[in-house]
């Protein structure tokens, strides 16, 4: 997608978010109080305020922009994969708790996708060795080290 | 002035817990220097989860010795193999890669290694001397003065150097915004926090941090090549100069000191353009500047000298105002700020000790960095070998026990990981990480001082204008802009030319 266009979109989302700082601000709890000149509205809404302000500015400046460029992400297939593995580790770690053994699988995992070497015994060999060294630092540094209960 | 040597218990220096931060932080800080893509900002932001643990003074021992360390570092890999391991390397690849190919890779390491350690005694050295008489004047500013102080931290980070003014400013308001996110401590009001009992603190400074800085950085690392392993001849990098060859890069180094201190003092600048600054002015004031690209020691000297005085010098805002100039500092805001400690003036009147502690602890960094570099550079060649497929998950791993860590909620890791996702997208669409991570960590501050003015002066902003020191301040910012503006121009007519 080109530039340009991607930018008008994530200015136009950032001026949502501005927009809806304005319009949640007025339900917060304590608007105003005799002691405080300027309530806890005040600041957010003027926040949100300068966010749309210059949403608008930078749109404008965009639009006049003659020159444009294709955004290209190269191997967006990583990216997402290497997301939706991480999503699903935390999710895991979260409600089901074993945190080494998911942290096992999940390391495991993408070590032996990213690395090029055709699959191999001799790859899952490697995989094994650099998954257990790294599952065992982080073991021996944060639940023997650090005593931190993860 | 020199309660630091006078009135400090060098026993502190002496904890296990600190020398063992010293001694890790700075292998670890030589390590994420030497690979490149990994900064001192990742660095720090993946020790976060280890400092939690640790006594503020190893904490911050450990962050400064990796950002010290760091710096050394990223010229392993600029000089052994013209890949710059950190930004503040980028210049040294001109000349120090030349002189590796010219078959002296040692002695372009050894005029890196020794440069450095000028520098970064240069640094520390100003550190020592001028947070303390800075603090004392911040003490006698009040909210209004200090307010604009952290304007003008934001905006020199706006005017210096980012693709898209704009984009820019917009990062800086949505920084903020996001540090309005929880209790507000005037009222009491929860603010956006749409009833989640989590969000009542705030945004874990740690958790938004680090996923901004070390996920962004995986996910850049997917659209590369994650198998690149560089195979390296780590063989004659005994990184060692004679007396001669010091005396003759010493004039670059101390020009390098000043600019780098300068640089770490004004926010936003950092190792980056200190070390391009510095180049530029020992090309054009050499003896010899044609020779400069082709493996001028000088030419290595002049970057490195600069690049480790900005750790020191970016420092003395930190401690001095409370305002983290680059974001391996606002990492180290964070790392302070978990364990209920505000940087600032009032630091240096309540906890003072804390404050030496960091002098000492970054000027035995500097020690730490000189000996490991002496001694063990071409181990740390070595691990330019590791593969990017390796480090990937070890740093996804690490940065989010790091957010979890922090306070045990959930809700954390999530942020992290949307944090990361948002900083990648942000970066490919020219909006400004730093602004938005720098105007994050300030929000507190900036609110807190522009609601306590208005209060004070019953809601007038004339407040604002109306002081001997709000005018200076204004007069600076306006200069700062006029600066900025005129550089936009030379920029674009010098680009028209092209």
């Amino acid at each position: 997608m080109s530039h340009k266009k991607l930018s008008l979109m994530m200015l136009a989302a950032f001026a949502g978010i501005g927009l809806a700082m304005i319009y949640y601000a007025r339900f917060f709890r304590i608007q105003k109080h005799a002691l405080f000149v300027n309530g806890s509205q005040f600041f957010p809404m003027l926040l949100g305020g300068m966010i749309v302000l210059f949403c608008v500015v930078s749109a404008v400046a965009t639009v006049m922009r003659t020159e444009d460029e294709i955004i290209v992400i190269p191997n967006i297939q990583n990216i997402l994969l290497t997301l939706a593995v991480t999503l699903a580790w935390v999710a895991c770690w979260q409600y089901i708790g074993y945190f080494y053994a998911f942290s096992f699988f999940f390391v495991g995992f993408l070590i032996f996708r990213f690395n090029p070497a055709p699959a191999s015994l001799m790859k899952l060999r490697d995989t094994l060795m650099y998954d257990g060294v790294i599952i065992t630092v982080v073991y021996i540094l944060f639940t023997f080290g650090l005593k931190t209960n993860l | 002035m020199f309660d630091f040597i006078l009135n400090y218990d060098f026993m502190f220096l002496l904890e296990p817990a600190t020398i063992l931060g010293l001694i890790a932080g700075s292998v670890f800080g030589m390590m994420v220097g030497a690979l490149p893509g990994l900064s001192a900002t990742v660095g720090c932001a993946l020790l976060l989860p280890v400092t939690f643990t640790l006594e503020p003074r190893a904490s911050i021992v450990m962050m400064a010795a990796v950002f010290m360390s760091s710096q050394y570092g990223g010229s392993i890999s600029a000089i052994v193999l013209g890949i710059p391991g950190t930004p503040a390397a980028v210049a040294t690849v001109f000349d120090g890669y030349a002189l590796s190919k010219k078959g002296f890779p040692g002695k372009a390491l050894g005029y890196s290694l020794y440069s450095s350690t000028f520098a970064g005694f240069f640094g520390v050295a100003a550190l020592m001397l001028l947070t303390g008489p800075l603090a004392e004047f911040a003490l006698r500013l009040s909210d209004p003065e200090l307010f604009l102080i952290g304007m003008m931290g934001l905006l020199s980070v706006v005017s210096l150097g980012e693709k898209d003014i704009w984009k820019t400013v917009i990062s800086l308001f949505l920084g903020l915004a996001v540090g309005t996110i929880g209790i507000d401590p005037f009222t009491g009001a929860h603010r956006y926090t749409f009833g989640n009992i989590y969000l009542g603190n705030g945004i874990l400074l740690v958790a938004l941090l680090s996923g901004f800085y070390a996920l962004s950085e995986v996910l850049e690392m997917c659209t590369g090549n994650m198998t690149r392993t560089v195979v390296t001849d780590t063989k004659n990098l005994k990184c060692h100069i004679s007396w001669q060859e010091f005396k003759d890069i010493l004039p670059v180094c101390v020009r390098g000191g000043i600019i780098g201190t300068i640089c770490g003092i004004i926010p936003g600048l950092g190792g980056g353009p200190a070390s391009f600054f510095s180049y530029t002015q020992a090309k054009a004031v050499d003896r010899e500047p044609e020779t400069f690209g082709q493996g001028n020691p000088r030419g290595i000297a002049s970057c490195e000298g600069s690049n480790n005085a900005v750790v020191g010098g970016g420092l003395i805002p930190f401690l001095s105002l409370g305002i983290p100039g680059t974001p391996t500092i606002a990492v180290m805001a964070g790392a302070l700020m978990v364990q209920g400690i505000d940087p600032g003036p009032q630091l240096m009147k309540e906890n003072p000790a804390l404050v030496y502690t960091v002098y000492w602890g970054l000027f035995f960094s500097v020690i730490a960095m000189f000996l490991l570099g002496r001694y063990t550079t071409s181990l740390f060649a070595r691990i330019l070998k590791c593969p990017g497929y390796v480090l990937m998950p070890v740093i996804i791993m690490l940065t989010l026990i790091g957010a979890y860590v922090g306070r045990g909620f959930w809700i954390d890791v999530w942020i992290a990981i949307g944090a990361g996702v948002l900083a990648f997208i942000m970066k490919r669409l020219d909006f400004s990480m730093n602004a938005f991570a720098l105007s994050f960590v300030l929000a507190d501050l900036i609110e807190d001082r522009f609601r306590r003015s208005l209060m004070l002066s019953k809601g007038d902003p004339v407040i604002f204008f109306n002081r001997p020191f709000c005018i200076l301040i204004w007069l600076m910012i306006a200069y700062m802009i006029y600066v900025s503006i005129k550089n936009n121009n030379k920029l674009k007519q010098a680009g028209n030319l092209n």
